[in-house]
């Protein structure tokens, strides 16, 4: 091997495993979340506050890395993550009216992503709580977590985790819509089919 | 020394297959158009779902990905944009199937994908070109519409770091939204039946 080509492997080696920013995958919205939602008579909801619970700490659940590799929202924050999450999915099920009185809170108790060598996972969890006023209508906690194949090779262990920690925002709203107290919680009873 | 610049070697050269996502983002293919009452659908056989292409990247290596699962969340958005029902049939649209599944139309897609990479170190696609070809049936199974979609998107290194599989995304998103332009036209061959 010449020590042309040693130096150039060295400076790849090294390009390659900088650890550079990684952003998140914009959200999209899974459609197979919000089909329920569209066949029910249900009022139309704002989306309040997102942030981290106050029982964590704040790097708790905003501070991810692929690896080495910092790992960011493309929204400035992971609770602006989930809000952006939650608002496209309502947005998408035309329930999403940021002047009505029933508004949804979420508190994010735990966001983590991990790439080793074998197994990718990500999990998720939060507590939603939908009010009128000072009226509770459905306060719970949801979890989702995913899991998907990694690999040793850094870039490509990166780019898997980066492809797949939308999912488990998508799993965790579709635990959230598929619980008939929050379906319930946003019922309009006046409605007829 | 020898050993681990082997390996190191070993690692860097391999021809590794990397998985990208080719969907685009959602909200750019929001319409804000009258919705129609219309129902309609649409078919993806299994086949085509499963379907994974795997084709030559930059750097020797290669990019996985699904092109009909990956891009039925922009069909699905292009369609729920304009009409209110949007039911994804299980079988191919006969005037039974159409009629079991209570839809006046159904909308069968074609994608072919193209991606290009000018990296000597590096996979990620530089180019990336999606092509649909989108036609409808009434009930009674006639090709009631049909029309060629294609878009391209380009990207850089410093795109990299937001998604590895952002060309595609770009491309994906420019067919889709002149499919939309058209869907969305007052024009709408769906009126004028």
């Amino acid at each position: 091997m010449s020590a042309n080509f040693k130096c150039v492997l060295v400076a790849t080696f090294l390009i390659l495993n900088t650890a550079c920013t990684m952003l998140a995958p914009k959200y999209n919205t899974s459609f197979e979340n919000i089909a329920p939602l569209r066949e029910e008579h249900l009022k139309k909801v704002a989306v309040g506050d997102v942030k981290p619970d106050p029982s964590v700490k704040q790097d708790g659940t905003e501070s991810l890395s692929l690896r080495a590799a910092p790992f960011k929202s493309p929204y400035g924050s992971f609770s602006a993550y989930l809000k952006e999450a939650l608002s496209q999915e309502l947005e998408d099920a035309h329930l999403l009216d940021p002047k009505s009185p029933i508004e949804i809170t979420a508190y994010i108790l735990k966001n983590e992503i991990s790439v080793p060598m074998d197994t990718g996972s990500a999990a998720l969890t939060a507590r939603f709580v939908v009010s009128h006023g000072t009226e509770k209508l459905f306060d719970k906690v949801k979890d989702a977590s995913t899991t998907w194949p990694s690999s040793f090779f850094g870039a490509t262990a990166l780019s898997a985790g980066q492809i797949n920690y939308p999912i488990v925002y998508q799993k965790l709203l579709q635990s959230l819509f598929s619980d008939i107290d929050f379906i319930g919680a946003l019922k309009d009873k006046g409605a007829h089919k | 020394m020898k050993i681990l610049g082997a390996i190191v070697s070993l690692f860097l050269l391999a021809g590794c297959a990397h998985a990208i996502n080719i969907t685009p983002n959602l909200r750019a293919l929001t319409a804000n158009t009258e919705i129609l009452k219309t129902p309609v659908g649409y078919y993806l056989s299994p086949a085509d779902r499963d379907k994974q292409v795997s084709q030559p990247s930059g750097g020797g290596d290669s990019v996985t990905y699904y092109p009909y699962k990956e891009l039925e969340p922009a069909l699905q958005k292009v369609l729920y944009e304009r009409f209110k029902v949007v039911h994804a049939l299980s079988s191919p649209p006969t005037e039974r199937v159409l009629a079991e599944g209570k839809v006046d139309y159904a909308f069968i897609p074609e994608f072919i994908t193209e991606n290009y990479s000018t990296g000597v170190l590096t996979w990620p696609p530089t180019k990336f070109i999606v092509k649909c070809s989108m036609r409808a049936v009434d009930k009674t199974g006639t090709v009631v519409w049909s029309k060629q979609y294609e878009g391209t998107g380009e990207a850089t290194s410093s795109d990299w770091k937001q998604d590895f599989g952002i060309a595609a995304k770009r491309a994906a998103e420019s067919a889709f939204k002149s499919f939309a332009q058209d869907i969305n036209s007052p024009n709408v061959f769906i009126l004028k039946h």
